[in-house]
């Protein structure tokens, strides 16, 4: 059975009899039909999953696993707005030892290593002893999208979902490593979060920046997200911010930050999230050799969020489009559609400019055909002058997808 | 596609929604010192209990009981069972990665028998007779 007849989202009971046949058929009836599924358009590989309200904090999400906790957000939220609610926002961690609880009375963020003088925090002292900044980032996953990859490749089988735009309230990190004193020679700035690896020698999940990335003043170390504390699974109490750079940097339970006087060359930095150093990290699938490096900062895509791939719509009408854009590490200066396979593009308008580093809502409108399908294309650009690649991207980390989105219409009756 | 579709666009373009018009984004520093967070603004101790495992096991099948034994103690069987179709190879440095990096106490005898159950793992998934945890089947 063709894996396109159904069109990804949430699935009814008659799109999954029909997606599963006979033999699907009586394993499910060997459960329960309670359970509601979602269907993430995967080709080539297990496309369904179950949505879950298990999990605190958190309202429907896709599972993707529940230990660690992987969830992906459902595409139907990126089409109201351009902020991403937090009970709704993605959820990754790397190792189960993620603590349940957090005593905001107890906790404390330490600054050790390279410095005049190792200092601990208080979350009081953090609200209220330094100056606050806050803007709108996005915040996405290294892997999002990986499920999408061709050939697959293994890891986190991500859809698009995860990703999500807030606004973070907090501190400068430059600001908190000022306190400390950062000593010449200083090279990277090493984070930790209040989650342990599980097994004793385990490389516990620990990230870097460069101290001058560090201290460039965007860098936040956020207590809010959309106005309110974090969810524990988002990062309670405290949360890196890395804007324009993928999410593995925006280490989440943030309770330990080491400067170092040399390179980080532990596993999280110098052999995990690599990838080619290539534009947009693409290769020819099976290239065995490559120059590699650390993934870094985000580039354009664009997603149309009110169609759903093989849709079906009137015939000769007036269809809108719209959907989200982000451009990366700069804004989005425009995004552009296509309905002939990108030989031609025409400007979508855009919606309130939320900042270089968030969403913004793009939306126009075609006429549909008369009888067929279409495939509609949509291509960001963003104020650097980088444009979304043509294609689905590859590397053998299924890191960093940002090829062109294609969603097929179909023309049908009974619409 | 052909040309009658190619020219579907409007005449006029594509057509702006109401509400959607382009603005112009006023000069932005992130680091800029703002914040809508009131001083008052405190943050409350947290207490939760993560859900049990959805699909607690790994499904019936030659090697089940060795997958259970050795790949439970640090993730979800739903990360095995939501893999792409991988081949032999790809799911020996699978296990070689879990062992070395991430130090997972796999028994030595038992690695054959892991090996059999996630190979026709993807046997399965390559025919489509294989079930998502959850219950759906691929739909592949």
């Amino acid at each position: 059975m063709d894996r396109f007849n159904h069109p990804p989202g949430r699935m009814t009971r008659r799109s999954l009899l029909g997606a599963t046949g006979v033999a699907g058929l009586a394993l499910m009836t060997a459960r329960s039909w309670a359970q509601s599924l979602y269907n993430l358009g995967l080709p080539g590989k297990l496309s369904v999953r179950p949505l879950t309200t298990a999990f605190p904090q958190k309202g429907e999400m896709v599972l993707q696993r529940t230990r660690p906790p992987l969830l992906e957000t459902p595409m139907e939220v990126f089409n109201v707005g351009t902020i991403t609610p937090n009970d709704r926002f993605f959820v990754r961690w790397h190792w189960a030892a993620v603590p349940e609880a957090v005593d905001e009375a107890a906790f404390r963020l330490k600054v050790r290593g390279h410095v005049d003088k190792e200092i601990e925090l208080t979350l009081d002292q953090i609200l209220h002893d330094f100056e606050r900044i806050e803007y709108q980032a996005i915040n996405q996953c290294s892997g999002n999208s990986r499920g999408l990859f061709q050939p697959s490749v293994a890891g986190g089988e991500w859809g698009n979902g995860a990703m999500g735009n807030a606004l973070w309230t907090g501190i400068r990190l430059k600001d908190v490593l000022d306190r400390a004193g950062v000593k010449s020679g200083a090279v990277d700035v090493r984070m930790g979060g209040l989650d342990e690896a599980l097994m004793p020698d385990a490389p516990k999940f620990l990230k870097s920046l460069a101290v001058d990335h560090a201290r460039d003043g965007e860098v936040m170390i956020a207590f809010a997200m959309n106005k309110e504390q974090l969810p524990l699974l988002n990062g309670f109490p405290l949360r890196l911010v890395v804007p324009g750079w993928y999410s593995t940097y925006w280490v989440k339970m943030l309770t330990d930050i080491e400067v170092l006087d040399h390179p980080d060359d532990q596993f999280w930095m110098a052999k995990a999230y690599q990838i080619p150093k290539t534009p947009f990290g693409n290769i020819a699938p099976g290239t065995k050799d490559f120059p590699k490096e650390p993934i870094n900062r985000m580039v354009p895509r664009s997603f149309v969020t009110n169609l759903k791939d093989g849709q079906l719509v009137k015939p000769a009408a007036p269809l809108a489009i719209s959907g989200i854009a982000m451009g990366g590490d700069a804004g989005v200066a425009k995004v552009e559609l296509s309905i002939d396979d990108g030989k031609s593009w025409s400007a979508a308008s855009l919606g309130a400019d939320g900042g270089k580093y968030a969403f913004r809502r793009f939306a126009g409108s075609i006429a549909t055909p008369v009888s067929g399908t279409m495939t509609i294309l949509a291509r960001c650009t963003n104020n650097n002058g980088i444009a979304q690649p043509p294609a689905m991207i590859w590397n053998p980390g299924g890191y960093m997808q940002c090829g062109i989105e294609r969603t097929r219409i179909t023309v049908g009756g009974g619409v | 596609m052909n040309r009658t579709i190619a020219l579907a666009f409007l005449a006029s373009g594509l057509m702006g929604i109401a509400g959607c018009s382009q603005e112009k984004g006023a000069s932005f520093s992130a680091g800029q010192a703002v914040a809508s967070v009131g001083q008052d603004f405190a943050l409350q101790s947290v207490s939760v209990s993560f859900p049990p495992d959805k699909t607690a096991e790994f499904p019936a099948g030659a090697g089940a009981d060795a997958i259970n034994n050795n790949c439970r103690a640090c993730h979800s069987p739903a990360m095995i069972l939501t893999q792409p179709p991988l081949k032999h190879e790809e799911w020996v440095k699978e296990i070689d990665k879990m062992r070395t990096t991430f130090k997972a106490p796999v028994n030595d005898a038992d690695v054959p028998a892991i090996l059999a159950y996630l190979d026709n793992l993807s046997a399965r998934q390559n025919e489509g007779s294989l079930a998502a945890p959850g219950g759906a089947a691929t739909t592949k």
